[in-house]
């Protein structure tokens, strides 16, 4: 689905990702995982297209497309989703307004036709009440005043909603307590198919109790150092990242 | 002719064509603008729109016998509301009418059929020392009157409409009096448009008088052409207990001065002013607000935002006046502005003067440009940069747009602007 192959990526003229090499399948769960300041969020944020990182050197090929050379929106048009460590808030634009251009761009990008109303104000119920997101929240402006726990459940909300082929949770489970992460991470794996692919970025082992990845890959200074099962992650859990001052890189 | 020509015209006027309670005033103003200068930059009031040379340009005076029936405007979307039409300053209706709870019409018809409360109140609101409403004291014939009897409490909104038609230079203006009883709920929408492309210069004066625990929506649209030129001077005076909601939409036009000042008269007032600017071009954008808390226990909350792009100038100076008597009085101001271009321009300049010392007041103007974050945020749901721009756009704006009661009228103005900005 998803193959990157040699990436760097600066940002401010610092290189942040010094040769990620990465092939994610559908259906498989990758959990990236390491100390603060490795690359993680900056991996997750040039596959989704932010502008302020400039990449220097590699590729990043999606379902046969070069994702380097495509915008934003067309890269989350062709199936990619990025939930955001830290949500936005948009004041003055309801949740409802935003999800309906989101939709219509989508079905435009897909030569079909706006979504009819409706359509559309069941499918945003469904996927509510699939990812138990609050239907009171849906009518107010996107994220304002929503808390932690809210803003993360409505990531999850707009994905079920999109419903991507490939999705980058950035720190999904940052500042959530263990219910919320439960609730979070149940409406994950009910999105979860054989047709989707996940990559988890994540630096507690926590979230990965509740989402079981098939991969674990460490990074560290803008490298992938390790790859493994999900038994990489317990033993993360176990030894910190300690270790990693010793690697040669 | 300049408006020197134009007041040479009105001091020569008989008296005889005037009540004589009109004279005393009109004399007053004469004389004002006998003694004084038409604003230049020396005046800090008029500081960045100086009107001296506008009020010098040419132009031709309104023949008021001379005018086409208004076509139906969009802005007469909303089916329900009674409305008004004047076109080049002259009120078209010859009667005063009744309907759904307002007394409407002339202002001069209303001189003879109402004249305790036109005397009562008419040019007493106003500030003489003011040039623009000296001259249009001076030299006004009519404009529109409107009440609404204590005690009713209307359920349709009063549109006027002021239509600016002619392919000359007119100069035009207008005065209205606005009348709520006591205990009386009105909303009324006025809207200046033109149908012209002409140099036009329009000097227009309100005055309203919102009596005790009346409750009134007041909402002024400005959606002329590039090439016009609008003065509007807005008197308000509050009574105890009434609530004022005053919502100034500047869409349109080449300037746009809107004076807006309130009076609060009595205790346990409440006012919400609000002001919303969409600018571009050359666009010249200009809103004066003066906040008078002269007694204790009123409450003032004033929020103005704009939206300037290519070289727009848009000024916003809020003066607020706590008077010594006014004790426990609550007064909030702030001014947000949006600029898409570096050629646009803001200036801002809240004036806060306090001389009661148990009062609750703020104010706070901002600058910035469309939330980065927030564009990215929306382009990785798949919506385009444009879009999400005008998106955020749309909801800086909807937080004006939402206070106006009418749902009609605010998703009419809503799509108005969308497609504003569209154009940028």
């Amino acid at each position: 689905m998803i193959k990157i192959t040699d990436l760097h990526a600066n940002v401010e003229g610092k290189e942040i990702l010094r040769g990620i090499n990465l092939e994610v399948h559908a259906g498989e769960v990758h959990a990236i995982m390491g100390p603060n300041g490795s690359g993680k969020s900056t991996l997750a944020s040039v596959i989704a297209g932010r502008d302020n990182f400039e990449v220097t050197q590699g590729e990043i090929e999606f379902e046969g497309k070069n994702l380097l050379e495509m915008s934003p929106e067309d890269r989350a048009n062709a199936g990619i989703f990025l939930s955001f460590q830290y949500p936005v808030e948009i004041p003055g634009v309801s949740m409802t307004n935003f999800m309906k251009a989101a939709i219509n761009e989508q079905r435009k990008y897909k030569g079909l036709e706006p979504v009819k109303p409706a359509e559309f104000l069941k499918m945003m119920k469904e996927k509510a009440a699939l990812t138990s997101m609050d239907s009171a929240l849906i009518s107010r402006p996107v994220n304002e005043g929503f808390s932690g726990g809210e803003k993360k459940r409505n990531e999850i909300f707009q994905m079920a909603i999109l419903e991507p082929k490939l999705a980058i949770l950035d720190e999904t489970d940052s500042g959530l307590d263990i219910d919320a992460l439960k609730i979070v991470s149940e409406g994950v794996n009910k999105l979860k198919s054989s047709d989707n692919a996940l990559i988890l970025v994540t630096h507690y082992q926590r979230l990965l109790d509740y989402i079981k990845p098939d991969f674990v890959h460490v990074l560290y200074k803008g490298k992938i150092v390790k790859s493994a099962g999900k038994e990489l992650a317990l033993e993360l859990e176990k030894k910190g990242y300690d270790w990693l001052k010793d690697l040669e890189i | 002719m300049n408006y020197k020509n134009i007041y040479n015209i009105a001091a020569n006027l008989s008296e005889s064509l005037f009540p004589c309670y009109i004279n005393s005033f009109r004399n007053r103003a004469l004389d004002e603008i006998k003694n004084s200068e038409f604003p230049n930059i020396k005046q800090e009031k008029y500081k960045y729109t100086p009107l001296a040379d506008i009020f010098d340009g040419e132009y031709v005076p309104v023949n008021p016998f001379d005018w086409k029936k208004p076509a139906e405007s969009n802005f007469s979307v909303i089916d329900d509301a009674i409305k008004i039409y004047t076109v080049n300053g002259v009120c078209i209706n010859n009667e005063i009418r009744s309907e759904g709870g307002f007394v409407y019409g002339s202002l001069l018809l209303a001189a003879r059929e109402y004249e305790e409360i036109v005397e009562k109140y008419c040019n007493r609101l106003a500030d003489i020392t003011d040039l623009p409403t000296a001259l249009n004291i001076a030299t006004a014939l009519s404009g529109v009157y409107v009440s609404v009897d204590p005690g009713v409490k209307t359920t349709r909104p009063l549109m006027i409409i002021n239509i600016i038609d002619s392919d000359s230079n007119i100069f035009s203006q207008q005065h209205n009096l606005f009348v709520f009883g006591e205990n009386s709920v009105a909303e009324i929408i006025e809207c200046n448009i033109g149908v012209s492309d002409a140099s036009t210069l329009t000097n227009n004066l309100s005055e309203t008088v919102i009596k005790p625990d009346a409750q009134v929506n007041f909402v002024r649209i400005h959606d002329k052409g590039l090439l016009s030129r609008h003065v509007s001077s807005d008197y308000s005076r509050q009574y105890s207990g009434s609530v004022f909601n005053c919502s100034n939409i500047i869409l349109g036009g080449g300037l746009v001065r809107q004076n807006t000042e309130i009076h609060l008269a009595e205790k346990h007032c409440y006012s919400n002013l609000y002001g919303l600017v969409v600018a571009g071009n050359k666009q010249h954008v200009d809103n004066y607000t003066f906040i008078d808390h002269a007694v204790l226990e009123c409450q003032s909350n004033e929020l103005y935002k704009s939206i300037l792009d290519d070289k727009a100038v848009n000024v916003f100076n809020g003066r607020i006046l706590v008077r010594p008597d006014a004790q426990k009085t609550v007064a909030y101001q702030s001014n947000r502005n949006v600029l898409l271009n570096t050629g646009a321009k803001i200036y801002t300049k809240p004036q806060l003067e306090i001389y009661a010392d148990n009062v609750k007041c703020s104010h706070g103007a901002t600058v910035g440009q469309l939330n980065e974050d927030a564009i990215f945020y929306m382009q990785s749901r798949g919506i385009s940069k444009s879009t999400a721009q005008s998106l955020l756009m749309s909801g800086f704006a909807n937080e004006i747009l939402n206070k106006i009661k009418n749902f009609a009228f605010r998703e009419f103005l809503l799509s108005r602007i969308e497609k504003i900005l569209a154009h940028g």
